[in-house]
């Protein structure tokens, strides 16, 4: 088998970032993804990073703000080092040819910082290209330290040496062979989930949550698996577009209203000041009510803030970002330049929970480190607007460096090479992609805004069965590119992901951040804790409940 | 209201194109990528397409409609007659490039910032045209459209190099010549051509002015 000191998988910001750490250390490094290095949801991010030590800001405000927003959740020490550590990641995404946008002057000054939905300051970078010019500099900095790439390649599952993993298992997509490599240590940077709630998503196609069942089969711990941020606003129509991202709360402005389907304004002004849960409950209690408009979603008004110059030139500051460039596709002209509402609903974005790590990015396994969207830690129940991005480039260095470290001293890796079982022409009952959309529409309806504890233990026993039917499925032989192959596999991982998920929503019975209960819809001190589970020998879920360290 | 779309699918084992047609809705709005969703959920989950963020922002599901390079995302399906792989890469099978085949033939050409320090959010002056080569989604609809380039030929690498050379040729912390490195990759060649299209109107003549 071939060997590598560092194997990160995934090829996102956080990949990539932890390739670049490891190499720096002088570790040999390879990055493993599913699709072409650069991609993920960095790629489609809008490319807004937060970033500390900047003029009129603090350190201390910065930390309070992500506390805060995380409603008792966060782990202090990671949001400090999530702080600390933005600078020096902005610094080296920049030397790998990424640009954040300066003012005339060739200068960061609060003519280009963006005070994003939930920051008590305004600290946050735009990015040149957005996510797609961030991410072109990840595929230079894979070529600067001389990393080795297998792209469109599926990592299967984690290789474990006793106790410790080792390596991967993986299928390398272009050729439709399967490959394993050995590690001295494993980063998982495979990114989020988004895509279990498609089509009421922002995120791509290859969000399907496949760190999170990784992990959890190898025998790591998960943490808050429940808490996963809707973003308010996506569009609703035609369904090609239904789900992307058009807003988050800063886009509406000081003078943007929410309208329900019955031309009542339930929100007016102040949008931006508050933060995406907070617009979102509001939402959702005006959707369950059915107070909806044509197409199930509810009107937002940006016209209002139009009018004068400085209106004006808001939308014009916005419209920049890209964040609500499907509007025009979508609704048209005249909603484009704010002169109609859009018809708007809340839309899966982000999992701030999942794997639980230290600061350094160590599992509970030894060996498996995590960093990026797949980890646990840094927002507790809400994230804070353009946290994402700065979280993913610190975490990823910071478990680079320290798995670069581990692998030094775990030089004698004795791997057994997995069993391999054929994916290519089964010949069963059902089609991957058919139980796939079924299990995705279940989780909007019955996990996507607003849960309680009947319908969550339907959807549990929903996935049980659909766990059994992807038992007896139908793929085509081809073995190039055979996509079906690759659903039938995700599918696996969004069963286990959703499992996590819904297990953890069932067990908290309150209100909190991006989790809504309708049978506890308030808030209570008792459940200021963590909820953590793994996988138990017989493959049943085991949870414990732990206050949030040092908050 | 339904329509019959052509789809042309390449064939790795073979290296032949085959075109098979698919009945398909005629839905108001629809796009050619929701149309190839709906040929793989529907009718034919062998089907191989890449798209990832469904609207313009990952530049994956690049195809030939019609015969034009285009985002499958983007491009409505009214009035679409054939779908096909875009032509002049190399492909994996159906309608799906090797991305990665292409892009490791410039994995030696230092294609980031040579020579100055990195310096944390120093003065930089970004120039307007080097802020839209930033947008480039590497769809590769440029290369698929020049008649000049043909994947696996030698001397001359299509547009998409030329715009990252482009790119860093006007980013102040870049002090390597990018203008020497683009002649070795036959540059001369675009020179009165200009055929090269970008589904998003990134301005490439420009970008390949620069160099030339
Ligand atoms: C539309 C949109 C806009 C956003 N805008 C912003 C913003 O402006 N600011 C901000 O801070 N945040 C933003 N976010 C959030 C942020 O972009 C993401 O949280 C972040 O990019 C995640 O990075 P990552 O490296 O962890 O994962 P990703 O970038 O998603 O990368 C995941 C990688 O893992 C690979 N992978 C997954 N599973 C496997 C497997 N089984 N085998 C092999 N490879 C695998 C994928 O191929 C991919 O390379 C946005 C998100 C979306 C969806
Ligand atoms: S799917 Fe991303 S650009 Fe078309």
């Amino acid at each position: 088998m071939v060997h590598y000191d560092i194997i990160c998988v995934g090829g996102g910001g956080a990949g990539v970032m932890a390739a670049v750490a490891a190499a720096e250390s002088g570790a040999t490094v390879a990055i493993v993804c599913k699709e072409p290095v650069g991609y993920g949801n960095t790629r489609m991010a809008v490319g807004l990073t937060a970033c500390s030590g900047l003029p009129g800001d603090s350190r201390e405000a910065f930390i309070d703000d992500m506390l805060t927003a995380g409603a008792g959740l966060c782990n202090r020490d990671l949001v400090e080092a999530l702080v600390d550590g933005a600078p020096e990641a902005i610094t080296i995404l920049e030397s790998c040819g990424h640009t954040f946008i300066r003012d005339h002057e060739g200068c960061i000054s609060e003519k280009v910082l963006t005070r994003a939905g939930g920051h008590s300051n305004a600290r946050t970078l735009l990015s040149s290209g957005a996510g797609v010019g961030l991410s072109q500099s990840l595929r230079a900095a894979v070529e600067k330290y001389d990393i080795s790439l297998y792209e469109d390649t599926l990592v299967l599952q984690l290789i474990k040496d006793g106790e410790a993993v080792c390596g991967i298992q993986a299928l390398d997509l272009a050729k439709g062979e399967q490959i394993s490599l050995t590690a001295g240590a494993v980063v998982l940077c495979t990114g989020g989930g988004g895509w279990l709630f498609y089509p009421q998503t922002s995120n791509n196609r290859t969000a399907t949550g496949d760190g999170y069942a990784l992990a959890f089969r190898a025998g790591a711990e998960l943490a808050d698996m429940e808490q996963i941020q809707a973003l308010p606003f996506s569009i609703t129509h035609p369904n090609a577009y239904r789900g992307l991202i058009c807003g988050e709360p800063v886009v509406a402005g000081p003078a943007g209203r929410l309208i329900n389907g019955k031309g009542k304004v339930f929100l007016d002004g102040n949008i931006n000041r508050m933060d995406r849960a907070a617009v979102v409950r509001s939402m959702a209690s005006e959707i369950t009510r059915g107070n909806v408009a044509e197409h199930g979603g509810l009107l937002l008004d940006l016209q209002p803030n139009l009018g004068d110059a400085e209106g004006n030139n808001f939308r014009e500051r916005i419209r920049a970002t890209g964040i609500f460039d499907s509007v025009l596709p979508a609704y048209g002209k005249k909603a484009y330049a704010w002169e109609e509402p859009w018809e708007v609903l809340p839309t899966a974005h982000y999992f701030m929970g999942g794997v639980r790590v230290d600061k350094d990015g160590r599992t509970t396994v030894p060996g498996l480190f995590a960093a990026g969207e797949v980890q646990s830690g840094v927002h507790g129940a809400n994230r804070l607007g353009s946290a994402a991005l700065t979280e993913v480039l610190v975490f990823g260095i910071r478990a680079g460096r320290a798995a670069a470290g581990h692998a030094k001293q775990n030089k004698d890796i004795r791997a057994v090479q997995p069993e391999t079982e054929n994916l290519f022409g089964r010949k069963g009952s059902h089609r991957p992609i058919t139980l796939m959309r079924k299990l995705q529409a279940k989780l909007w309806e019955n996990v996507g805004l607003v849960r309680d504890k009947e319908t969550l233990a339907i959807t549990l026993d929903f996935i049980h069965k659909i766990s059994v039917l992807a038992l007896d499925v139908s793929t085509s032989s081809q073995p190039v590119y055979n996509t079906e192959v690759a659903d039938a596999i995700e599918l696996g991982f969004m069963l286990d992901t959703a499992s996590c998920v819904v297990t953890s929503a069932l067990l908290r019975e309150e209100s909190r951040g991006a989790h809504l209960r309708s049978d506890f819809p308030v808030e209570s001190d008792d459940w200021r804790k963590n909820i953590i589970i793994w996988r138990k020998e017989d493959g049943s879920i085991g949870h414990r409940l732990e206050a949030a360290p040092h908050e | 209201m339904s329509k019959e779309i052509k789809v042309t699918r390449y064939m790795p084992q073979t290296g032949e194109h085959i075109t098979e047609v698919f009945p398909v809705p005629a839905q108001a709005g629809a796009t050619v990528l929701q149309t190839l969703q709906y040929i793989y959920e529907e009718h034919d989950s062998s089907l191989a397409f890449r798209y990832g963020c469904r609207y313009n922002h990952c530049g994956l599901c690049g195809v030939s409609v019609d015969g034009k390079p285009t985002l499958a995302c983007k491009k409505r399906v009214a009035g679409v007659r054939e779908v096909a792989p875009l032509p002049r890469l190399p492909l994996l099978r159906d309608l799906a490039v090797d991305r990665s085949a292409y892009f490791r033939q410039f994995q030696d050409q230092s294609l980031y910032p040579v020579g100055t320090e990195p310096q944390l959010l120093g003065p930089l002056c970004e120039d307007a045209l080097h802020r839209n080569l930033m947008s480039c989604l590497e769809c590769l609809c440029c290369v698929s459209s020049c008649p000049e380039y043909n994947y696996g030929e030698e001397g001359f690498a299509g547009p998409y190099l030329f715009i990252k050379l482009a790119q860093l040729h006007l980013d102040p912390r870049d002090k390597a010549d990018r203008i020497t490195q683009s002649l070795k990759w036959g540059i001369e060649r675009c020179k009165n051509c200009k055929k090269c299209i970008c589904p998003n109107g990134i301005k490439l003549k420009q970008a390949i002015q620069v160099l030339l």
